[in-house]
């Protein structure tokens, strides 16, 4: 993304924030709220600790971590739970993690651009206030802190798709509630504990790699920029964009990387609360399940195969020298009818 | 008049189709009437060679129907075009042969990587689409999802 993007995108949230987040009091309309929350990690500080838990459709995994965060882009989580990840944690500043394993001695180091994609958080914010009306419910209780709620309706469907617990005084999202179409949880996460504070040593954040141990360079993940057109020009190949998209879904980003000599784009679509995802490639190249258990899925003469994962599904094909796979926090059903119109 | 069954009787008969009584009342008519026993029995005889006919997965043609066979390839004659090919299939198919390895061995390495069809691990799109989505706070995946697979650094990782 280009850095004039960046700047753009940085201070349209700044603005928003300032016209209507920083200033949101008790009383404040939910998108005051809403905005607010979205800004609020930029200017405080804080340490808790705080429960994720996602529901698949036949388990639910939960993660218990403990956060130490200092406004505005530092954060140290230690994991406590489950068993096989104790011990661990993550010391990351703006897109840069180290991830220190202590059960194999090593530190994964690993960059994300997207968490320092102020431009994309802005596009983000625009999204979710133009696809979902937020609804203000009642004043609850989390972590010991009174909370506003805030649920946000999708403007096309009328679902509650996510429920948000606001610190009244910080406008720290205390806990957060996702929800599938039908009304069932997806996942939470929340605070079990958290204390405001900027006393917080800034040797937590800074890194020296532990005696004995070895560094290991891990991914770099893409950034999906808002150049599409250069985008699917680096890629080398026509690709096939899908025709329907749920509705309040648009294009947000696009990016092109090599995968084992493979080269990929990735279409990145949002409504603003759920990500889709569409990979191409034309090397006819499916994904390859490995452990995990795909079950198949046929649609317009197509065989298809597919995984969930908690709230995301994978679903992945191809047509003679096109790749496809579709990862998205949508059902089955969704991405199969986005996948008919993808195919020739 | 000694009333007799008829084929069909002794197929449900053999078959275990027969009502409980019309089972039991043929049964006892088997052991009395001879006629009816012989019809039995040939109906019986029958079923038993095509269930062995029907287990042979080869059978050999007869012996006479082979040699008819061989008799008549051998009694045609190829045209003047066919021999012509014959004669020159060793000339033709050599040079052809050679130079078909070597457009094989030159081109095939160029198209085709070693191992199966290529593919992508479903675990790069997953961590991929999962990596977007923290830049939103109210994006449906929680941080701990990426975090705890983040230590995969297979030779999936994306190239320069």
């Amino acid at each position: 993304m280009p850095p004039a993007r960046r700047v753009l995108g940085a201070s349209v949230l700044a603005t928003l924030a300032l016209a209507v987040g920083a200033a949101a009091a008790p009383g404040d309309s939910p998108e005051a709220l809403v905005l607010a929350a979205l800004d609020a990690p930029h200017r405080v500080s804080y340490e808790g600790q705080e429960q994720v838990t996602r529901w698949g459709a036949t388990a639910a995994d939960s993660t218990i971590v403990r956060v130490e965060h200092k406004a505005p882009d530092r954060f140290r989580r230690t994991y406590l739970a489950p068993e096989s990840i104790y011990g661990e944690y993550v010391v990351s500043r703006g897109s840069l993690s180290d991830k220190v394993e202590p059960k194999n001695a090593r530190v994964v180091l690993t960059n994300n651009p997207a968490l320092a994609n102020a431009a994309a958080l802005a596009d983000n914010t625009t999204l979710v206030r133009k696809n979902y009306t937020p609804v203000l419910g009642s004043e609850e209780t989390v972590a010991g802190r009174k909370a506003a709620t805030v649920a946000l309706v999708n403007r096309f469907t009328g679902e509650r798709l996510m429920r948000l617990w606001i610190d009244e005084e910080t406008h720290i999202i205390l806990s957060k509630e996702s929800y599938h179409r039908d009304g069932s949880l997806e996942s939470r996460v929340r605070f079990d504990q958290i204390r405001y504070t900027s006393d917080i040593p800034d040797s937590l954040f800074t890194l020296d790699v532990p005696a004995g141990y070895h560094s290991v360079q891990g991914r770099t993940y893409g950034d999906p920029s808002g150049e599409i057109g250069k985008a699917i020009s680096a890629a080398g190949f026509t690709p096939i964009g899908p025709k329907y998209l749920p509705d309040g879904f648009s294009i947000i980003g696009a990016d092109t990387s090599s995968v084992k000599t493979i080269k990929s784009l990735h279409l990145l679509y949002s409504d603003g609360l759920r990500n889709l995802s569409l990979f191409e490639n034309d090397r006819a190249a499916a994904a390859d399940f490995g452990a995990l258990q795909p079950m198949s899925a046929s649609f317009d003469g197509h065989t298809a195969q597919y995984v969930k994962q908690g709230p995301t599904t994978l679903l992945s094909w191809h047509q003679r020298d096109l790749g496809f796979t579709l990862v998205g926090d949508l059902d089955l059903k969704e991405l199969i009818e986005i996948a008919k119109s993808i195919v020739p | 008049m000694t009333h007799h069954y008829t084929n069909e009787d002794y197929i449900d008969y053999l078959h275990g189709e027969l009502a409980p009584t019309d089972d039991a009342r043929l049964h006892e008519h088997l052991l009395v009437c001879e006629t009816c026993r012989a019809a039995y029995e040939a109906e019986a005889r029958l079923g038993d060679w095509l269930r062995r006919a029907a287990r042979d997965d080869e059978r050999d043609l007869p012996p006479m129907l082979k040699a008819r066979v061989w008799e008549t390839i051998r009694d045609v004659r190829p045209s003047l075009g066919e021999r012509l090919r014959a004669a020159f299939r060793p000339a033709l198919t050599l040079p052809l042969g050679v130079a078909m390895a070597a457009l094989v061995f030159v081109v095939y390495p160029s198209v085709h990587q070693p191992g199966a069809a290529p593919a992508v691990a479903a675990s790069y799109y997953l961590d991929e689409h999962a990596a977007e989505g923290q830049e939103n706070p109210l994006a449906d995946h929680p941080v701990a999802a990426m975090v705890v697979t983040a230590s995969d650094t297979s030779s999936d990782a994306p190239g320069p």
